[in-house]
């Protein structure tokens, strides 16, 4: 009898409420946005998750340098891959709604393009792990990058687009989620969408983990 | 020998040798005055004059480019040839400060020469001279402090010319997007007070990249 995680069913749950709730939920009927609200709950949690992901990854990167525990550095590593097919997902969502709402793909807006940054960085620090061959070296350097780059990171994403405008909520003179406010109860189904796809990130991540591990020893063993 | 002076051989060393192998100062010379002049050939359409904000472009990415040809060698020596010497008779803090230091010249250096280029070709559109050197310095720093660490790690990963530009571009786009709106300002003119919020956010900025290089240096170094 295999045992049951309590958060990973907390993920299950949680996702098909906001499925169900995404699609047969009642949302305010705005002016361009119309029906593209529910994007809210797939969109936007998918670059909380994201940024949580990689909060993750270099946490883990932080671990490897202060212990040397090869486990930290395979963790660092499969949190990045998940973070970036999260990123990509977000990417794909977000520019997909605004040529329904902004009228483009790509409008030049700031946060799209330090999204775009954002994947450039951890594509590079793929490509990084992917040039070392020792695992030693490979797990400290690539740590060491992924460690910089993180708080450049972070002002790319939360500190230069409010000093410029942006066309998303909370930006030059954008209202915040006062929009949504006016439905309270979105938020009832907003919140419980991050939990769900956050911990649905993890539990991808756990996987790859698990499967690097056991491969390694398979490895070890047969050689 | 004390720290102080380790940093002076440290440095006066480096900048003996670039000034030794004329061929390689030649050849950054050679590199910003043919691009400077290339951007004269683009851009200098009839005898219309160009737009200061193209002007600020063009400067920017000359400096941009010819930074990453001044850091492709700069670790080598240390990395390669001549690490173990390296490694027994100076602490990594003082070669990172002494690496921090070489580069800022450097950059510094080519930014000045660019300036003045630019402005034989196309003439001077900088309308606050004091504003604009401010941003040439502190541009000069935040490139010098994005691109040491890495230009460490891409030699320490021994594929120094595919892994530098893939690694270093993302991360200098924030270091770029502050230096180019603080130098729109110097370019028009305009009063001290605006650019308050990009100096100092891009002075932060310096001063995280630059702590960040100090902590994270040490671990790359010992292997």
């Amino acid at each position: 009898m295999t045992k049951i995680s309590w958060w990973k069913l907390l993920s299950v749950l949680l996702l098909f409420y906001t499925v169900w709730m995404g699609f047969m939920g009642k949302v305010p009927h705005l002016p361009i946005l119309n029906e593209t609200v529910r994007n809210l709950y797939f969109h936007v949690p998918m670059w909380f998750g994201m940024v949580l992901i990689f909060t993750a990854s270099v946490w883990h990167s932080i671990q490897y340098l202060r212990t040397g525990n090869l486990e930290n550095d395979i963790k660092a590593g499969s949190f990045v891959e998940v973070g970036l097919i999260f990123g990509l997902l977000g990417m794909v969502t977000g520019s997909l709604w605004a040529r329904y709402t902004w009228g483009e793909f790509w409008s030049n807006d700031p946060k799209q393009n330090a999204s775009a940054v954002g994947m450039m960085i951890y594509l590079g620090y793929s490509i990084l792990r992917g040039s070392i061959s020792s695992e030693k070296e490979r797990a400290r350097i690539a740590s060491v990058y992924s460690i910089f780059a993180f708080p450049i990171l972070i002002a790319l994403i939360f500190i230069l687009p409010r000093l410029t405008d942006s066309l998303h909520p909370g930006n030059g003179g954008n209202p915040g989620f006062n929009p949504y406010d006016q439905a309270k109860h979105m938020r009832q189904v907003f919140y419980p969408a991050i939990i769900g796809w956050t911990l649905l990130g993890y539990w991808m991540a756990n996987l790859l983990v698990r499967y690097k591990i056991v491969k390694q020893k398979f490895l070890l063993k047969s050689a | 020998m004390s720290d102080l002076s380790q940093l002076s051989a440290l440095l006066s060393k480096d900048l003996r040798t670039e000034f030794r192998q004329r061929v390689l100062t030649a050849a950054l010379l050679l590199f910003v005055g043919s691009a400077c002049f290339s951007a004269y050939q683009v851009f200098f359409v009839g005898k219309a004059r160009v737009n200061p904000l193209v002007w600020n472009s063009i400067f920017w990415l000359i400096i941009l480019f010819s930074s990453f040809q001044v850091v492709g060698r700069s670790f080598q020596a240390e990395m390669e040839q001549r690490f173990w010497h390296y490694f027994y008779i100076v602490s990594p803090e003082i070669l990172i400060i002494s690496k921090l230091l070489y580069h800022f010249l450097m950059f510094s250096i080519t930014a000045w020469l660019t300036w003045f280029l630019l402005s034989v070709f196309f003439r001077n559109p900088v309308q606050d001279l004091a504003l604009f050197s401010i941003a040439l310095e502190l541009g000069s720093l935040g490139l010098a402090a994005g691109l040491t660490l890495v230009s460490a790690i891409s030699a320490k990963a021994g594929k120094n010319s595919t892994l530098l530009p893939v690694l270093g571009f993302p991360l200098l786009i924030p270091t770029l997007l502050l230096v180019i709106r603080l130098s729109i300002t110097a370019l028009d003119g305009l009063d001290w007070s605006v650019a308050y919020k990009n100096m100092l956010t891009l002075a932060g900025l310096d001063a995280i990249m630059i702590a960040l290089s100090l902590i994270l240096f040490p671990y790359l170094w010992r292997s």
